[in-house]
């Protein structure tokens, strides 16, 4: 049985220099590009800049939402980076319907800083052919 | 700390090279330290791993191997998730170059992943990577 594409709700949240720090730590990634250090200070940006894997976890959180643990049986997403993201800084991540099948749903993703600045595009997409809260 | 690119074991690498295998486990523990850094909220992962934290683990498991040179770039990142991971399981990186080329100095280089639990493929994924002089740098993540 086919089910049809949900929309999915978007997920919106400040992204500053603890959450990048904890972010640091939690993942193992201390690139000196992203924290308090004279990399940062020195690099073309004059100041540390959010992880990326930290903004596109704003899309797979918005995605599982939406398709539950399911997301881990079939989702699949493709990205670029446009900008960076600077902490402070208050990020939505959405998701637009772009086409779907009898059992599956592609949506073409975004994150946008508050400023409007685009700062991820691409696209995900998740297996429709069970119930969409995951259970 | 940042390497130049000549000294990161990044200058070494050729397209089709392999990576020694390794491997990744996030405990209960880790996977809130990773929810808590996130923000994400979802009861969902109460018994799985959010499969981009295993991605996360395994790009950073990538940047040991290879290095973080000066003025690295990612910038793309694909990831397919094909199963479930419970909290505690181990995952196996695989990591192979898919593409490396170099011209006026800069470097864009992409890094085929698969990520194998209990003997199955459990994921796969594909990250993009430029490293370019600070200055020549337009997007950084």
């Amino acid at each position: 049985m086919s089910t049809e594409a949900p929309v999915i709700v978007p997920v919106t949240r400040l992204i500053d220099q603890a959450r990048v720090d904890a972010y640091a730590d939690a993942g193992h990634d201390h690139n000196p590009l992203h924290l308090d250090t004279p990399e940062a200070s020195a690099s073309q940006f004059g100041r540390p800049i959010a992880h990326g894997m930290l903004v596109l976890a704003l899309v797979s959180e918005m995605m599982a939402n939406t398709f539950g643990q399911r997301w881990t049986e079939g989702g699949h997403f493709k990205v670029r980076w446009r900008a960076p993201a600077i902490p402070p800084v208050t990020i939505t991540a959405s998701a637009e319907l772009k086409s779907s099948s009898d059992d599956v749903a592609t949506y073409d993703v975004a994150c946008t800083s508050d400023d409007g600045t685009v700062l991820l595009t691409g696209t995900a997409r998740a297996p429709l052919d069970w119930s969409a809260d995951g259970t | 700390m940042p390497e130049s690119d000549e000294d990161s074991p990044i200058a070494d690498l050729s397209r089709g090279d392999q990576l020694d295998t390794f491997e990744v486990c996030l405990s209960a523990e880790d996977v809130a330290a990773y929810l808590a850094a996130t923000g994400e909220r979802s009861a969902v992962w109460g018994v799985s791993v959010p499969p981009l934290a295993i991605g996360a683990f395994a790009l950073g498991g990538l940047m040991e191997r290879v290095g973080i040179p000066e003025g690295l770039v990612h910038t793309g990142q694909e990831f397919e998730f094909l199963r479930p991971v419970p909290h505690g399981e181990p995952v196996e990186v695989q990591i192979t170059i898919a593409s490396y080329s170099e011209r006026r100095g800069v470097l864009v280089a992409a890094f085929d992943l698969e990520l194998h639990a209990a003997g199955e493929l459990a994921g796969r994924g594909r990250a993009n990577i430029i490293v370019a002089p600070p200055e020549t740098a337009e997007v950084t993540a």
